[in-house]
């Protein structure tokens, strides 16, 4: 008998059921998914402004300047405009007068964000209008890649803490990263040279498992500059460089389905990576 | 450019791509009927329907590649309604729990049923809408949530003795008229 009457239930209840017009709810979906973007972007967006590491931010222009060695163009780079940027290389000029200057090359197809990155959909072509590339973004791309370059002040610990860094040595910093949670060392820490530089080098890998924390971000490049996971299976290369006592951290990172040649791509970026002092 | 920001999924096949809309179209009254069986709480039903096709329209083309979205969106409902009800059981909500659910008025004639399903508990009403408003198998509920085919068997067995008990005076009185 119940089978009956919960049969009788079914039909008259999904006769009798409102439907809601389809595309409030498929506007709030998109509102969150955009949120999402926006706050990420926006933090991301201050790590380098706030850090000092880029002055060049908000420029409108990727102007080449005149090549100062007779060999090659050095581009500024044009920082967080969603573009994607001409084939060559790059320089990021701290507005901290102590802080060195970055330069990098690119191939074709590389997107200007806070750092260089690349990621599913993004063709070769060059885009010169802000925000260009967030529709690529917007299509959920299956991998994802790129660079930053970081004065660390925070990072995150177990039990939700962070430890501050802000002062320390490389020692000091490259072993509040190896405890960071949900990330794996899989190799390293391991002194070398790199850029010319005195470094220490480790890959770690982001493990599985869902944050906790309120605030889940890996490490604070300021307050309100919180680097954040982007999913399990993604290999992070940290270089903790030592200038002069002071570490630089080039983070590295690619998402796991991202394609072989395209990672290849990300190191030879990261070869191509050359520190100047300022004169 | 967290996990949650950028999410990572293959290219569908645009030509074989079935759109929200579709499943909307399709899904949402048996979603909303199904989930009412399951929280015994209608409004509750539709709060929670609305919640997981949101969550699908933000997760973009991951969810169209979802092979069976029904069942991804109907376990979202109900992932979303275990967390609620964790979050409210010692909370404020509580208490407003204690204030009868509100039934549609056109389900006035079902009120026995409506009342024998609220009376059961949660575990048992789960299998019980899953198998007679969701047409789902004893392996399709099992695989659901998570849980033994036995465990099923077991629960559905004693959740229809329970309401044959529920509903046994009004078999009575329909006998009588």
């Amino acid at each position: 008998m119940s089978e009956r009457l919960l049969e009788a239930l079914r039909e008259e209840a999904e006769l009798a059921t409102p439907v809601p017009a389809f595309e409030l709810i498929e506007a709030a979906g998109r509102t969150r998914r955009r949120r999402r973007h926006a706050v990420a972007g926006s933090v991301a967006a201050c790590v380098l402004a706030v850090t000092g590491l880029l002055a060049a931010t908000d420029r409108d222009g990727v102007d080449a300047r005149p090549a100062d060695d007779g060999t090659a163009d050095v581009t500024p780079y044009p920082g967080a405009r969603m573009t994607t940027l001409p084939e060559g290389t790059y320089e990021l000029e701290p507005a901290h007068r102590s802080r060195p200057i970055v330069q990098f090359t690119l191939p074709a197809g590389w997107n200007s964000w806070v750092g260089p990155n690349r990621f599913e959909g993004l063709g070769d072509e060059v885009s010169d209008h802000a925000g260009a590339n967030n529709e690529v973004l917007d299509q959920d791309p299956d991998w994802y890649l790129g660079v930053l370059f970081m004065d660390v002040e925070w990072i995150a610990q177990r039990s939700c803490t962070m430890t501050d860094v802000r002062g320390d040595d490389t020692a000091t910093l490259v072993r509040s990263l190896t405890q960071v949670p949900r990330l794996r060392v899989t190799s390293g820490p391991e002194d070398t040279v790199r850029f010319g530089r005195p470094a220490v080098h480790l890959r770690l890998q982001e493990q599985g498992g869902t944050g906790k924390c309120l605030n889940d971000a890996m490490f604070h490049a300021a307050v309100n500059a919180g680097i954040t996971y982007l999913g399990r299976g993604t290999t992070y290369e940290a270089w903790v460089i030592d200038l002069d006592g002071r570490p630089l951290v080039v983070w590295a990172g690619w998402t796991r389905k991202t394609p072989s040649d395209e990672v290849r791509s990300l190191l030879e970026v990261i070869d191509s990576i050359e520190i100047h002092d300022r004169e | 450019m967290d996990q949650d920001s950028i999410t990572f999924g293959r290219m569908p096949d645009l030509e074989d791509r079935v759109s929200l809309r579709d499943v909307f179209d399709a899904s949402y009254r048996k979603l909303v009927v199904q989930l009412f069986g399951i929280t015994g709480d209608f409004d509750e039903a539709e709060d929670l329907v609305q919640e997981a096709f949101v969550r699908a329209a933000a997760s973009g083309r991951r969810f169209l590649r979802v092979d069976n979205k029904e069942a991804w969106l109907r376990t979202t409902a109900i992932n979303a309604h275990r967390s609620r009800w964790r979050k409210m059981r010692n909370g404020r909500r509580a208490q407003q729990r204690m204030l009868p659910p509100r039934d549609p008025e056109a389900l006035e004639e079902h009120v026995e049923i409506i009342t024998a399903l609220r009376q059961l508990p949660e575990q048992q009403r789960q299998v019980i809408a899953l198998h007679y408003l969701a047409d789902l198998p004893v392996h399709a509920i099992a695989a659901e949530l998570g849980v033994p085919d036995g465990t099923v068997k077991s629960r559905l067995s004693r959740a229809r003795d329970a309401l044959a008990a529920s509903l046994a005076p009004l078999q009575e009185g329909v006998d009588h008229v």
